[in-house]
């Protein structure tokens, strides 16, 4: 009996090796490199009772002084999408490194291969990795990143698709804060077969979104968000935080429309959420036309300036939160 | 009959005054018996008492003296086949000579275990027979080891007839044995040795000097081992165990064993000191004599110099006092020097029956050159300690350990660092072998902890906000500990223990850990 449990603990004590857990400094810095969703928002304020009717390809519409403010409903419905959409891009992103990589290599972190559980048959995994890549996210400078993507296949084959489902860079600056980039390839995961991921349901014709959010501590935070179809009109919509709940939503469309090829309207708000919207035709055959509309805290039209439809009303100076851009 | 042989060596050693005497000893211990026996836990201890006894006080030159330990057949006719040679040089020189070969070990069907191997009794009886030395002198202290002479004229009495022989040197041979051939021969915890080489050992520091002439003779020393070892054997579970002696000696037929009046130092028990057993405890915790102390009667024996506890056993308490020997000095114990003390306090720890004690522990643990990955903490702990369970002095620690502290993730590719609280929970075993110094006993072992650790991080840093890991870790300690009051002992250990990491990358690890215990001995 002694013998044993003596021939025991040396068996223990030679066998006594290797570990099991997550414990990696790396897996944090993978993660401190990714901003939080919370971090990533459209910074507007609360609002109940309005329902967002669609951003209008032709901007600002009101009818008069004291209506209710369609550009306020335009810029709120189209702050949400894109606060959804760049919401949608990060989630997945903290969703997956909220569990321990698959695989780890010193420069590469692997989540997966999973089943898709909205569509059967199929399989995902993310990658990520830090080694440094430069890519051109649309300012005036490439910016040097890490590199992530979500790849898919049907689970019988053997490779993943040329194309990913997701890909994105990001910057690393302080503790999830930094620059980063997401682009999804709608029109390839159509052709695919792949049944809609949960999220990406309703793709319509969209071929290509592409999405940059920067949420370093030095300067305003943005999200861009840039949309091409199949037809290949693009939608650019850019937010910058002006202050806490105050922003700026850039809306800008290239669209085949021949009087307004390229129109683009800003919309700023208060944290009261008074506002002002701006319309004007950059490109096409009504170049040179604008048009603004302000609206009060009730969301009611305080100032209206639409020659187009000959609706004029208040005072600017006035009755706007805001002057001209 | 003992009155008898004392006077009777007294007159022979007045009347013929011996020749010199060369003395040769070799000596051998084996714990371990090979298959089918247990081991013995004291058996190489007693071989080293019957070392230092003999060339203490036997007159046994060091360099005419082997001690073997654990040693094979093969090395112990080797040795022997040496101090033959040693023997039969100094007869043609004209020296008398006498060789002991003493052992303490297993003996099973007629041969003496030792690990492994084994060695016919009859063949080294034989051997010993043969040997060229006047006197040959064997003593075998194992189980059922009265078959080395049991086909010649074995007996099991109290004494043996000295043949007195003045007018000639004694030559023969004698073989004494600890057991006869169908008893087993037993080892006591509490002596921390086995009975009869215990009581032999004690006899021959001049316990067993009856005739008060300053010598311990062959037949004195058997008288009292033989008495003593029957007498504390006579209620044991296994039975009394008999010494037996085997005698064919010629001429002036005691030999003195030991020449307890050359050394000047030990211990005087005053003809007024109460009567009784008299344990006399070393630093270490190790019962080196036993004194029987008659009522109105004188007692002394050769200790050398040092610090010692002396124990006397009552019915319902001990009586322990301290006494040091110096070098050339007799000290005395003094009756009024010793104090009542609980059977808890007994000295004596070397051979101490299987027991438990409780502690609370107290650690800082720090890694060695990579903190980046686990931070130094602190921590607290529970321990259940088994002791004299493997053999004596061995402990079988059980620890459970909840620590913590604080540490930081530095991030090489962004700026900043990564805090987090961490938390470690280990569970851990230890062998631990001890050495008894009095109330200071240092220590030393092997560890294996099974240890989970955790770390929390802010969620606005890290998203998962938590991360563990479990993992194995052997090791060793070392430490000492102090009795300071009843059975309460402080304890202060030093660990260093390896943890393999293999998650980011295979790295290997080695942590510290400096900490103390206090604990309760049950």
């Amino acid at each position: 009996m002694r013998s044993s449990v003596l021939a025991s603990f040396a068996a223990l004590l030679a066998l006594a090796s290797g570990c099991g857990g997550d414990w990696s400094n790396a897996d944090v810095e993978f993660s401190a490199a990714l901003p939080r969703r919370s971090d990533v928002t459209v910074s507007m304020p609360l609002q109940s009772g309005l329902t967002a009717s669609g951003l209008r390809e032709s901007g600002v519409t009101a009818w008069a002084v004291g209506d209710p403010s369609k550009a306020a409903a335009d810029a709120r419905s189209a702050a949400q999408g894109l606060d959804l959409t760049a919401g949608f891009f990060i989630s997945i992103l903290e969703g997956a490194t909220s569990i321990p990589p698959t695989t780890r290599t010193p420069e590469l972190r692997i989540w997966g291969p999973f089943p898709n559980q909205d569509s059967p048959g199929w399989e995902l995994q993310l990658l990520m990795t830090r080694k440094p890549v430069v890519i051109n996210a649309g300012g005036p400078d490439p910016i040097e990143g890490f590199y992530w993507k979500i790849e898919y296949k049907q689970q019988s084959a053997q490779d993943w698709r040329a194309a990913p489902l997701v890909e994105g860079f990001y910057q690393p600056g302080e503790i999830r804060h930094g620059l980063g980039a997401v682009q999804l390839y709608a029109a390839e995961l159509r052709a695919s077969g792949m049944p809609s991921a949960k999220g990406l349901s309703d793709l319509g014709t969209l071929a290509r979104l592409f999405l940059v959010y920067d949420n370093r501590t030095d300067r305003p935070h943005t999200i861009t968000v840039q949309a091409t179809d199949d037809a290949s009109q693009v939608v650019t919509i850019v937010y910058q935080e002006l202050a806490t709940l105050s922003g700026l939503l850039v809306f800008d469309l290239r669209a085949n429309d021949p009087q307004a090829t390229h129109v683009q309207a800003a919309s700023r708000w208060t944290p009261e959420y008074r506002g002002r919207s701006d319309m004007a035709v950059l490109e096409g055959t009504a170049t040179g036309a604008h048009a603004v509309e302000c609206w009060d805290a009730q969301q009611n039209v305080s100032y209206v300036f639409n020659p187009w439809d000959g609706i004029f009303g208040g005072d600017e100076q006035r009755d706007c939160a805001f002057g001209p851009p | 009959m003992r009155h008898a042989l004392a006077l009777a060596a007294l007159v022979l050693a007045q009347a013929a005054p011996a020749q010199q005497l060369r003395r040769l000893a070799l000596i051998a211990g084996n714990d371990e018996g090979g298959r089918d026996t247990k081991p013995l836990v004291y058996a190489t201890a007693d071989a080293k008492k019957i070392h230092e006894i003999l060339v203490q006080l036997g007159g046994v030159q060091a360099d005419d003296a082997r001690l073997l330990l654990n040693a094979r057949p093969q090395e112990l006719l080797g040795a022997l086949s040496q101090l033959e040679a040693r023997s039969a040089e100094a007869r043609r020189r004209g020296e008398r000579t006498a060789l002991l070969v003493y052992f303490s070990g297993h003996a099973k069907d007629g041969a003496l275990r030792m690990g492994d191997g084994s060695l016919p009794l009859d063949a080294l009886r034989a051997r010993l027979a043969a040997a060229p030395a006047d006197i040959r002198l064997g003593i075998f202290d194992a189980c059922r080891s009265g078959a080395a002479v049991r086909t010649k004229g074995v007996r099991r009495a109290p004494a043996f007839d000295v043949q007195s022989d003045a007018r000639a040197d004694a030559q023969g041979m004698v073989i004494l044995t600890s057991s006869a051939s169908d008893e087993d021969s037993q080892e006591s915890d509490s002596i921390a040795g086995s009975y009869f080489t215990h009581h032999l050992v004690s006899g021959l520091r001049g316990d067993a000097d009856r005739s008060g002439d300053g010598r311990v003779s062959l037949s004195e020393a058997y008288a009292y081992a033989y008495d003593r070892t029957v007498a504390d054997t006579a209620e044991s579970a296994a039975g009394a165990q008999h010494p037996t002696f085997s005698y064919d000696l010629a001429g002036n037929g005691d030999l003195v064993l030991t020449e307890v009046s050359s050394r000047r130092e030990g211990l005087r028990f005053p003809a007024e000191a109460p009567q009784g057993v008299y344990y006399l405890v070393d630093g270490r915790g190790r019962v080196v004599a036993e004194v029987f102390k008659e009522a109105g009667a004188e007692r002394r024996i050769v200790l050398s110099p040092g610090k010692y506890r002396v124990k006397r056993r009552l019915d319902d308490r001990l009586r322990v006092g301290d006494v040091e020997v110096q070098g050339g000095a007799v000290s005395t114990v003094e009756e009024s020097r010793l104090r009542d003390a609980p059977f808890s306090d007994d000295p004596v720890k070397g051979g101490s029956r299987t027991s438990w004690s409780v502690g609370l522990a107290a650690a800082y643990q720090g890694f060695f050159g990579y903190q980046d990955y686990f931070p130094p903490s602190t921590s607290l702990g529970l321990e259940l300690q088994l002791h004299h369970y493997f053999r004596s002095d061995w402990m079988l620690d059980f620890d459970a350990t909840l620590g913590g502290g604080k540490g930081q993730v530095p991030l090489s590719t962004i700026s900043g660092t990564a805090a987090y609280k961490f938390t470690q929970l280990s569970v851990g075993s230890s062998i631990i072998t001890q050495w008894p110094m009095g109330d200071v006993v240092p220590f030393a072992g092997v560890r294996l902890s099974f240890m989970v650790l955790g770390r929390q991080f802010d969620p606005a840093v890290y998203a998962k906000e938590y991360q563990a890991m479990f993992t194995w870790s052997p090791g060793a300690l070392v430490g000492v500990k102090w009795h300071f009051a009843g059975g309460w002992h402080a304890v202060a250990r030093l660990r260093l223990q390896y943890l393999n990491y293999n998650i980011d990358e295979n790295r290997h690890f080695g942590f510290g850990e400096l900490g103390g215990m206090v604990g309760y001995a049950f």
